[in-house]
């Protein structure tokens, strides 16, 4: 998951060199770790919630959710990981028909939120930003180095963001089935994402990333800050969501105010498939693992 | 506040500085040199004299731009502003190349100035040369992101049609006359060079205000 993701938090200033690969990754690991041991609870809470899980069906939800993302990613088709989880712990509400709906109502709706959160909040801070941008008494390589360093900052703060929201998609279903605390799930959870980061992330960083530097730096800026907020605000009300589409949101709302198109149909149409397909995708493997693990041999 | 930020970057500004002000004297130095050319018509030793100082007035912004170019290389810009930047300062560049080029022609190709072209090639020496003044204020305003570079780009802008207008008008003279083939053929092309300058400087004064008007947020 780190190692998709990462390309949403430093990719922009990776890409462009105005930080190390090496230095990115670090300090994206670090905050993800932060932001997952402050404030990873609500989110995992949720996803307990959704359905009681043994420690069997924790495991093959985990295990389904992985083989979702893994499987998708190999086809090219865009991915959430936490609608592949929740696909899973569905499947899981189904076999056991204990299914908290109105929990699930409510993952749906932030769903569908996050990209116009991200619209959202890229059309505030685009405004915002810039009206102070554009007043401000430094030069034009100042104003550069301003962007450069912000850059950075909103790459820590999305990392802490990612940290915070994400780590619930990793170890919530084993609290669930009482295997591990919430200290102790946020903290290997903030470790996996960290360790995605640090092993898978830099082909991931350095090409998405440039689709970001695209823009230009001022408007990469905004959209990793938005994306982030929006990210962060779903944090606060406990709801894994997708980081990229949250990303997507935000350049569409740069492209907005700038009057252009920088999302092509094709990308958004994806998003729109994979709000119903990651979970459908999820939950059919849930039920799959579930069906195979309970074969059993008679002579 | 912040200077501590701003390093690498108060380095390429001074050496931007540095630059356009080697680029002025490549300028003085070629004014100097083609008022005496058009006393005399010819070449001669003080014009030669003017010609080498103009030469190295060149390489020596030449060397200023190969330590911004490196400079540049080191990371001290975001990649878009330092793409830009070097545009400009390679389209910059070009001016003082074509004063070198132009006096070396003079004195190369023993290009003659007949009396009658006098005042008109002095009319396009000084469009050309006004276009250069604005040209540089307006490198030097890049790095405010004000208003002032599109102003500078109307100026210079008006002032190479009319040297549009005093090369076409030389031209014309030149083929009405009664001079040798070789030597019209000479003086319209350097005519054209002479044109050239102004032609540049637009060229420059159009980039500094596209730097400055794409990062208008």
């Amino acid at each position: 998951m780190g190692a998709n993701d990462a390309a949403n938090l430093f990719g922009a200033a990776v890409s462009s060199h105005m930080i190390r690969f090496w230095k990115a990754a670090l300090l994206a690991s670090l905050f993800v770790i932060l932001g997952a041991v402050l404030e990873g609870g609500r989110g995992i809470e949720t996803l307990q919630s959704l359905s009681p899980l043994n420690l069997e069906l924790a495991i093959l939800t985990s295990v389904a959710a992985a083989a979702t993302v893994t499987g998708m990613t190999l086809f090219r088709v865009p991915v959430s990981t936490s609608q592949a989880v929740v696909g899973a712990i569905v499947g899981a509400g189904l076999l056991q028909h204990q299914l908290h709906l109105q929990g699930l109502v409510k993952v749906a709706v932030c769903w569908v939120g996050t990209p116009l959160a991200g619209i959202l909040f890229a059309v505030i801070i685009y405004g915002s930003l810039g009206w102070a941008y554009n007043r401000s008494p430094y030069n034009l390589f100042q104003m550069d180095q301003f962007v450069r360093i912000g850059l950075v900052i909103a790459g820590c703060y999305s990392a802490y963001a990612l940290g915070s929201n994400n780590v619930a998609n990793v170890t919530a279903v084993f609290v669930g089935a009482g295997r591990l605390d919430i200290f102790a799930a946020t903290l290997v959870g903030g470790l996996s994402i960290a360790l995605g980061i640090i092993t898978f992330s830099r082909g991931v960083m350095e090409t998405v990333g440039k689709n970001l530097v695209a823009l230009d730096p001022y408007c990469a800026l905004v959209v990793v800050l938005s994306g982030a907020l929006a990210v962060h605000v779903y944090t606060w009300v406990g709801v894994p969501v997708s980081s990229s589409q949250a990303v997507v949101g935000a350049v569409l709302g740069v492209g907005i105010l700038k009057g252009t198109q920088t999302i092509r149909v094709k990308t958004l149409s994806s998003i729109l498939l994979a709000w119903f397909v990651t979970p459908l995708i999820g939950c059919l493997f849930f039920l799959l693992l579930y069906f195979v693990s309970h074969l059993r041999y008679v002579p | 506040m912040f200077r501590f930020l701003f390093k690498k970057q108060k380095e390429v500004e001074n050496l931007i500085g540095e630059y356009v002000r080697s680029v002025e004297i490549a300028q003085e130095m070629f004014v100097q040199s083609m008022e005496n050319y058009l006393q005399g018509g010819t070449c001669n030793p003080t014009f030669e004299v003017l010609t080498a100082e103009t030469h190295k007035a060149e390489s020596r912004s030449d060397d200023i731009l190969e330590k911004i170019v490196i400079l540049l290389h080191e990371k001290a810009l975001v990649p878009d502003l330092r793409g830009d930047i070097l545009k400009l300062l390679e389209t910059t560049d070009e001016i003082p190349d074509q004063f070198d080029r132009i006096l070396g022609d003079i004195c190369n190709q023993k290009i003659v100035l007949p009396e009658s072209l006098n005042l008109d090639f002095k009319e396009l020496l000084t469009l050309s040369l006004q276009a250069c003044s604005f040209t540089m204020e307006s490198v030097r305003s890049t790095l405010d992101r004000g208003e002032r570079a599109s102003r500078l780009l109307f100026k210079t802008d008006q002032l190479e049609s009319q040297g549009d207008q005093v090369e076409k008008r030389i031209i014309v003279r030149i083929f009405e006359a009664d001079w040798d083939p070789l030597q019209k053929i000479l003086l319209r092309d350097l005519t054209k060079k002479m044109g050239d300058i102004a032609d540049s400087a637009v060229q420059v004064c159009r980039q500094v205000n596209l730097i400055v008007t794409k990062r208008r947020v």
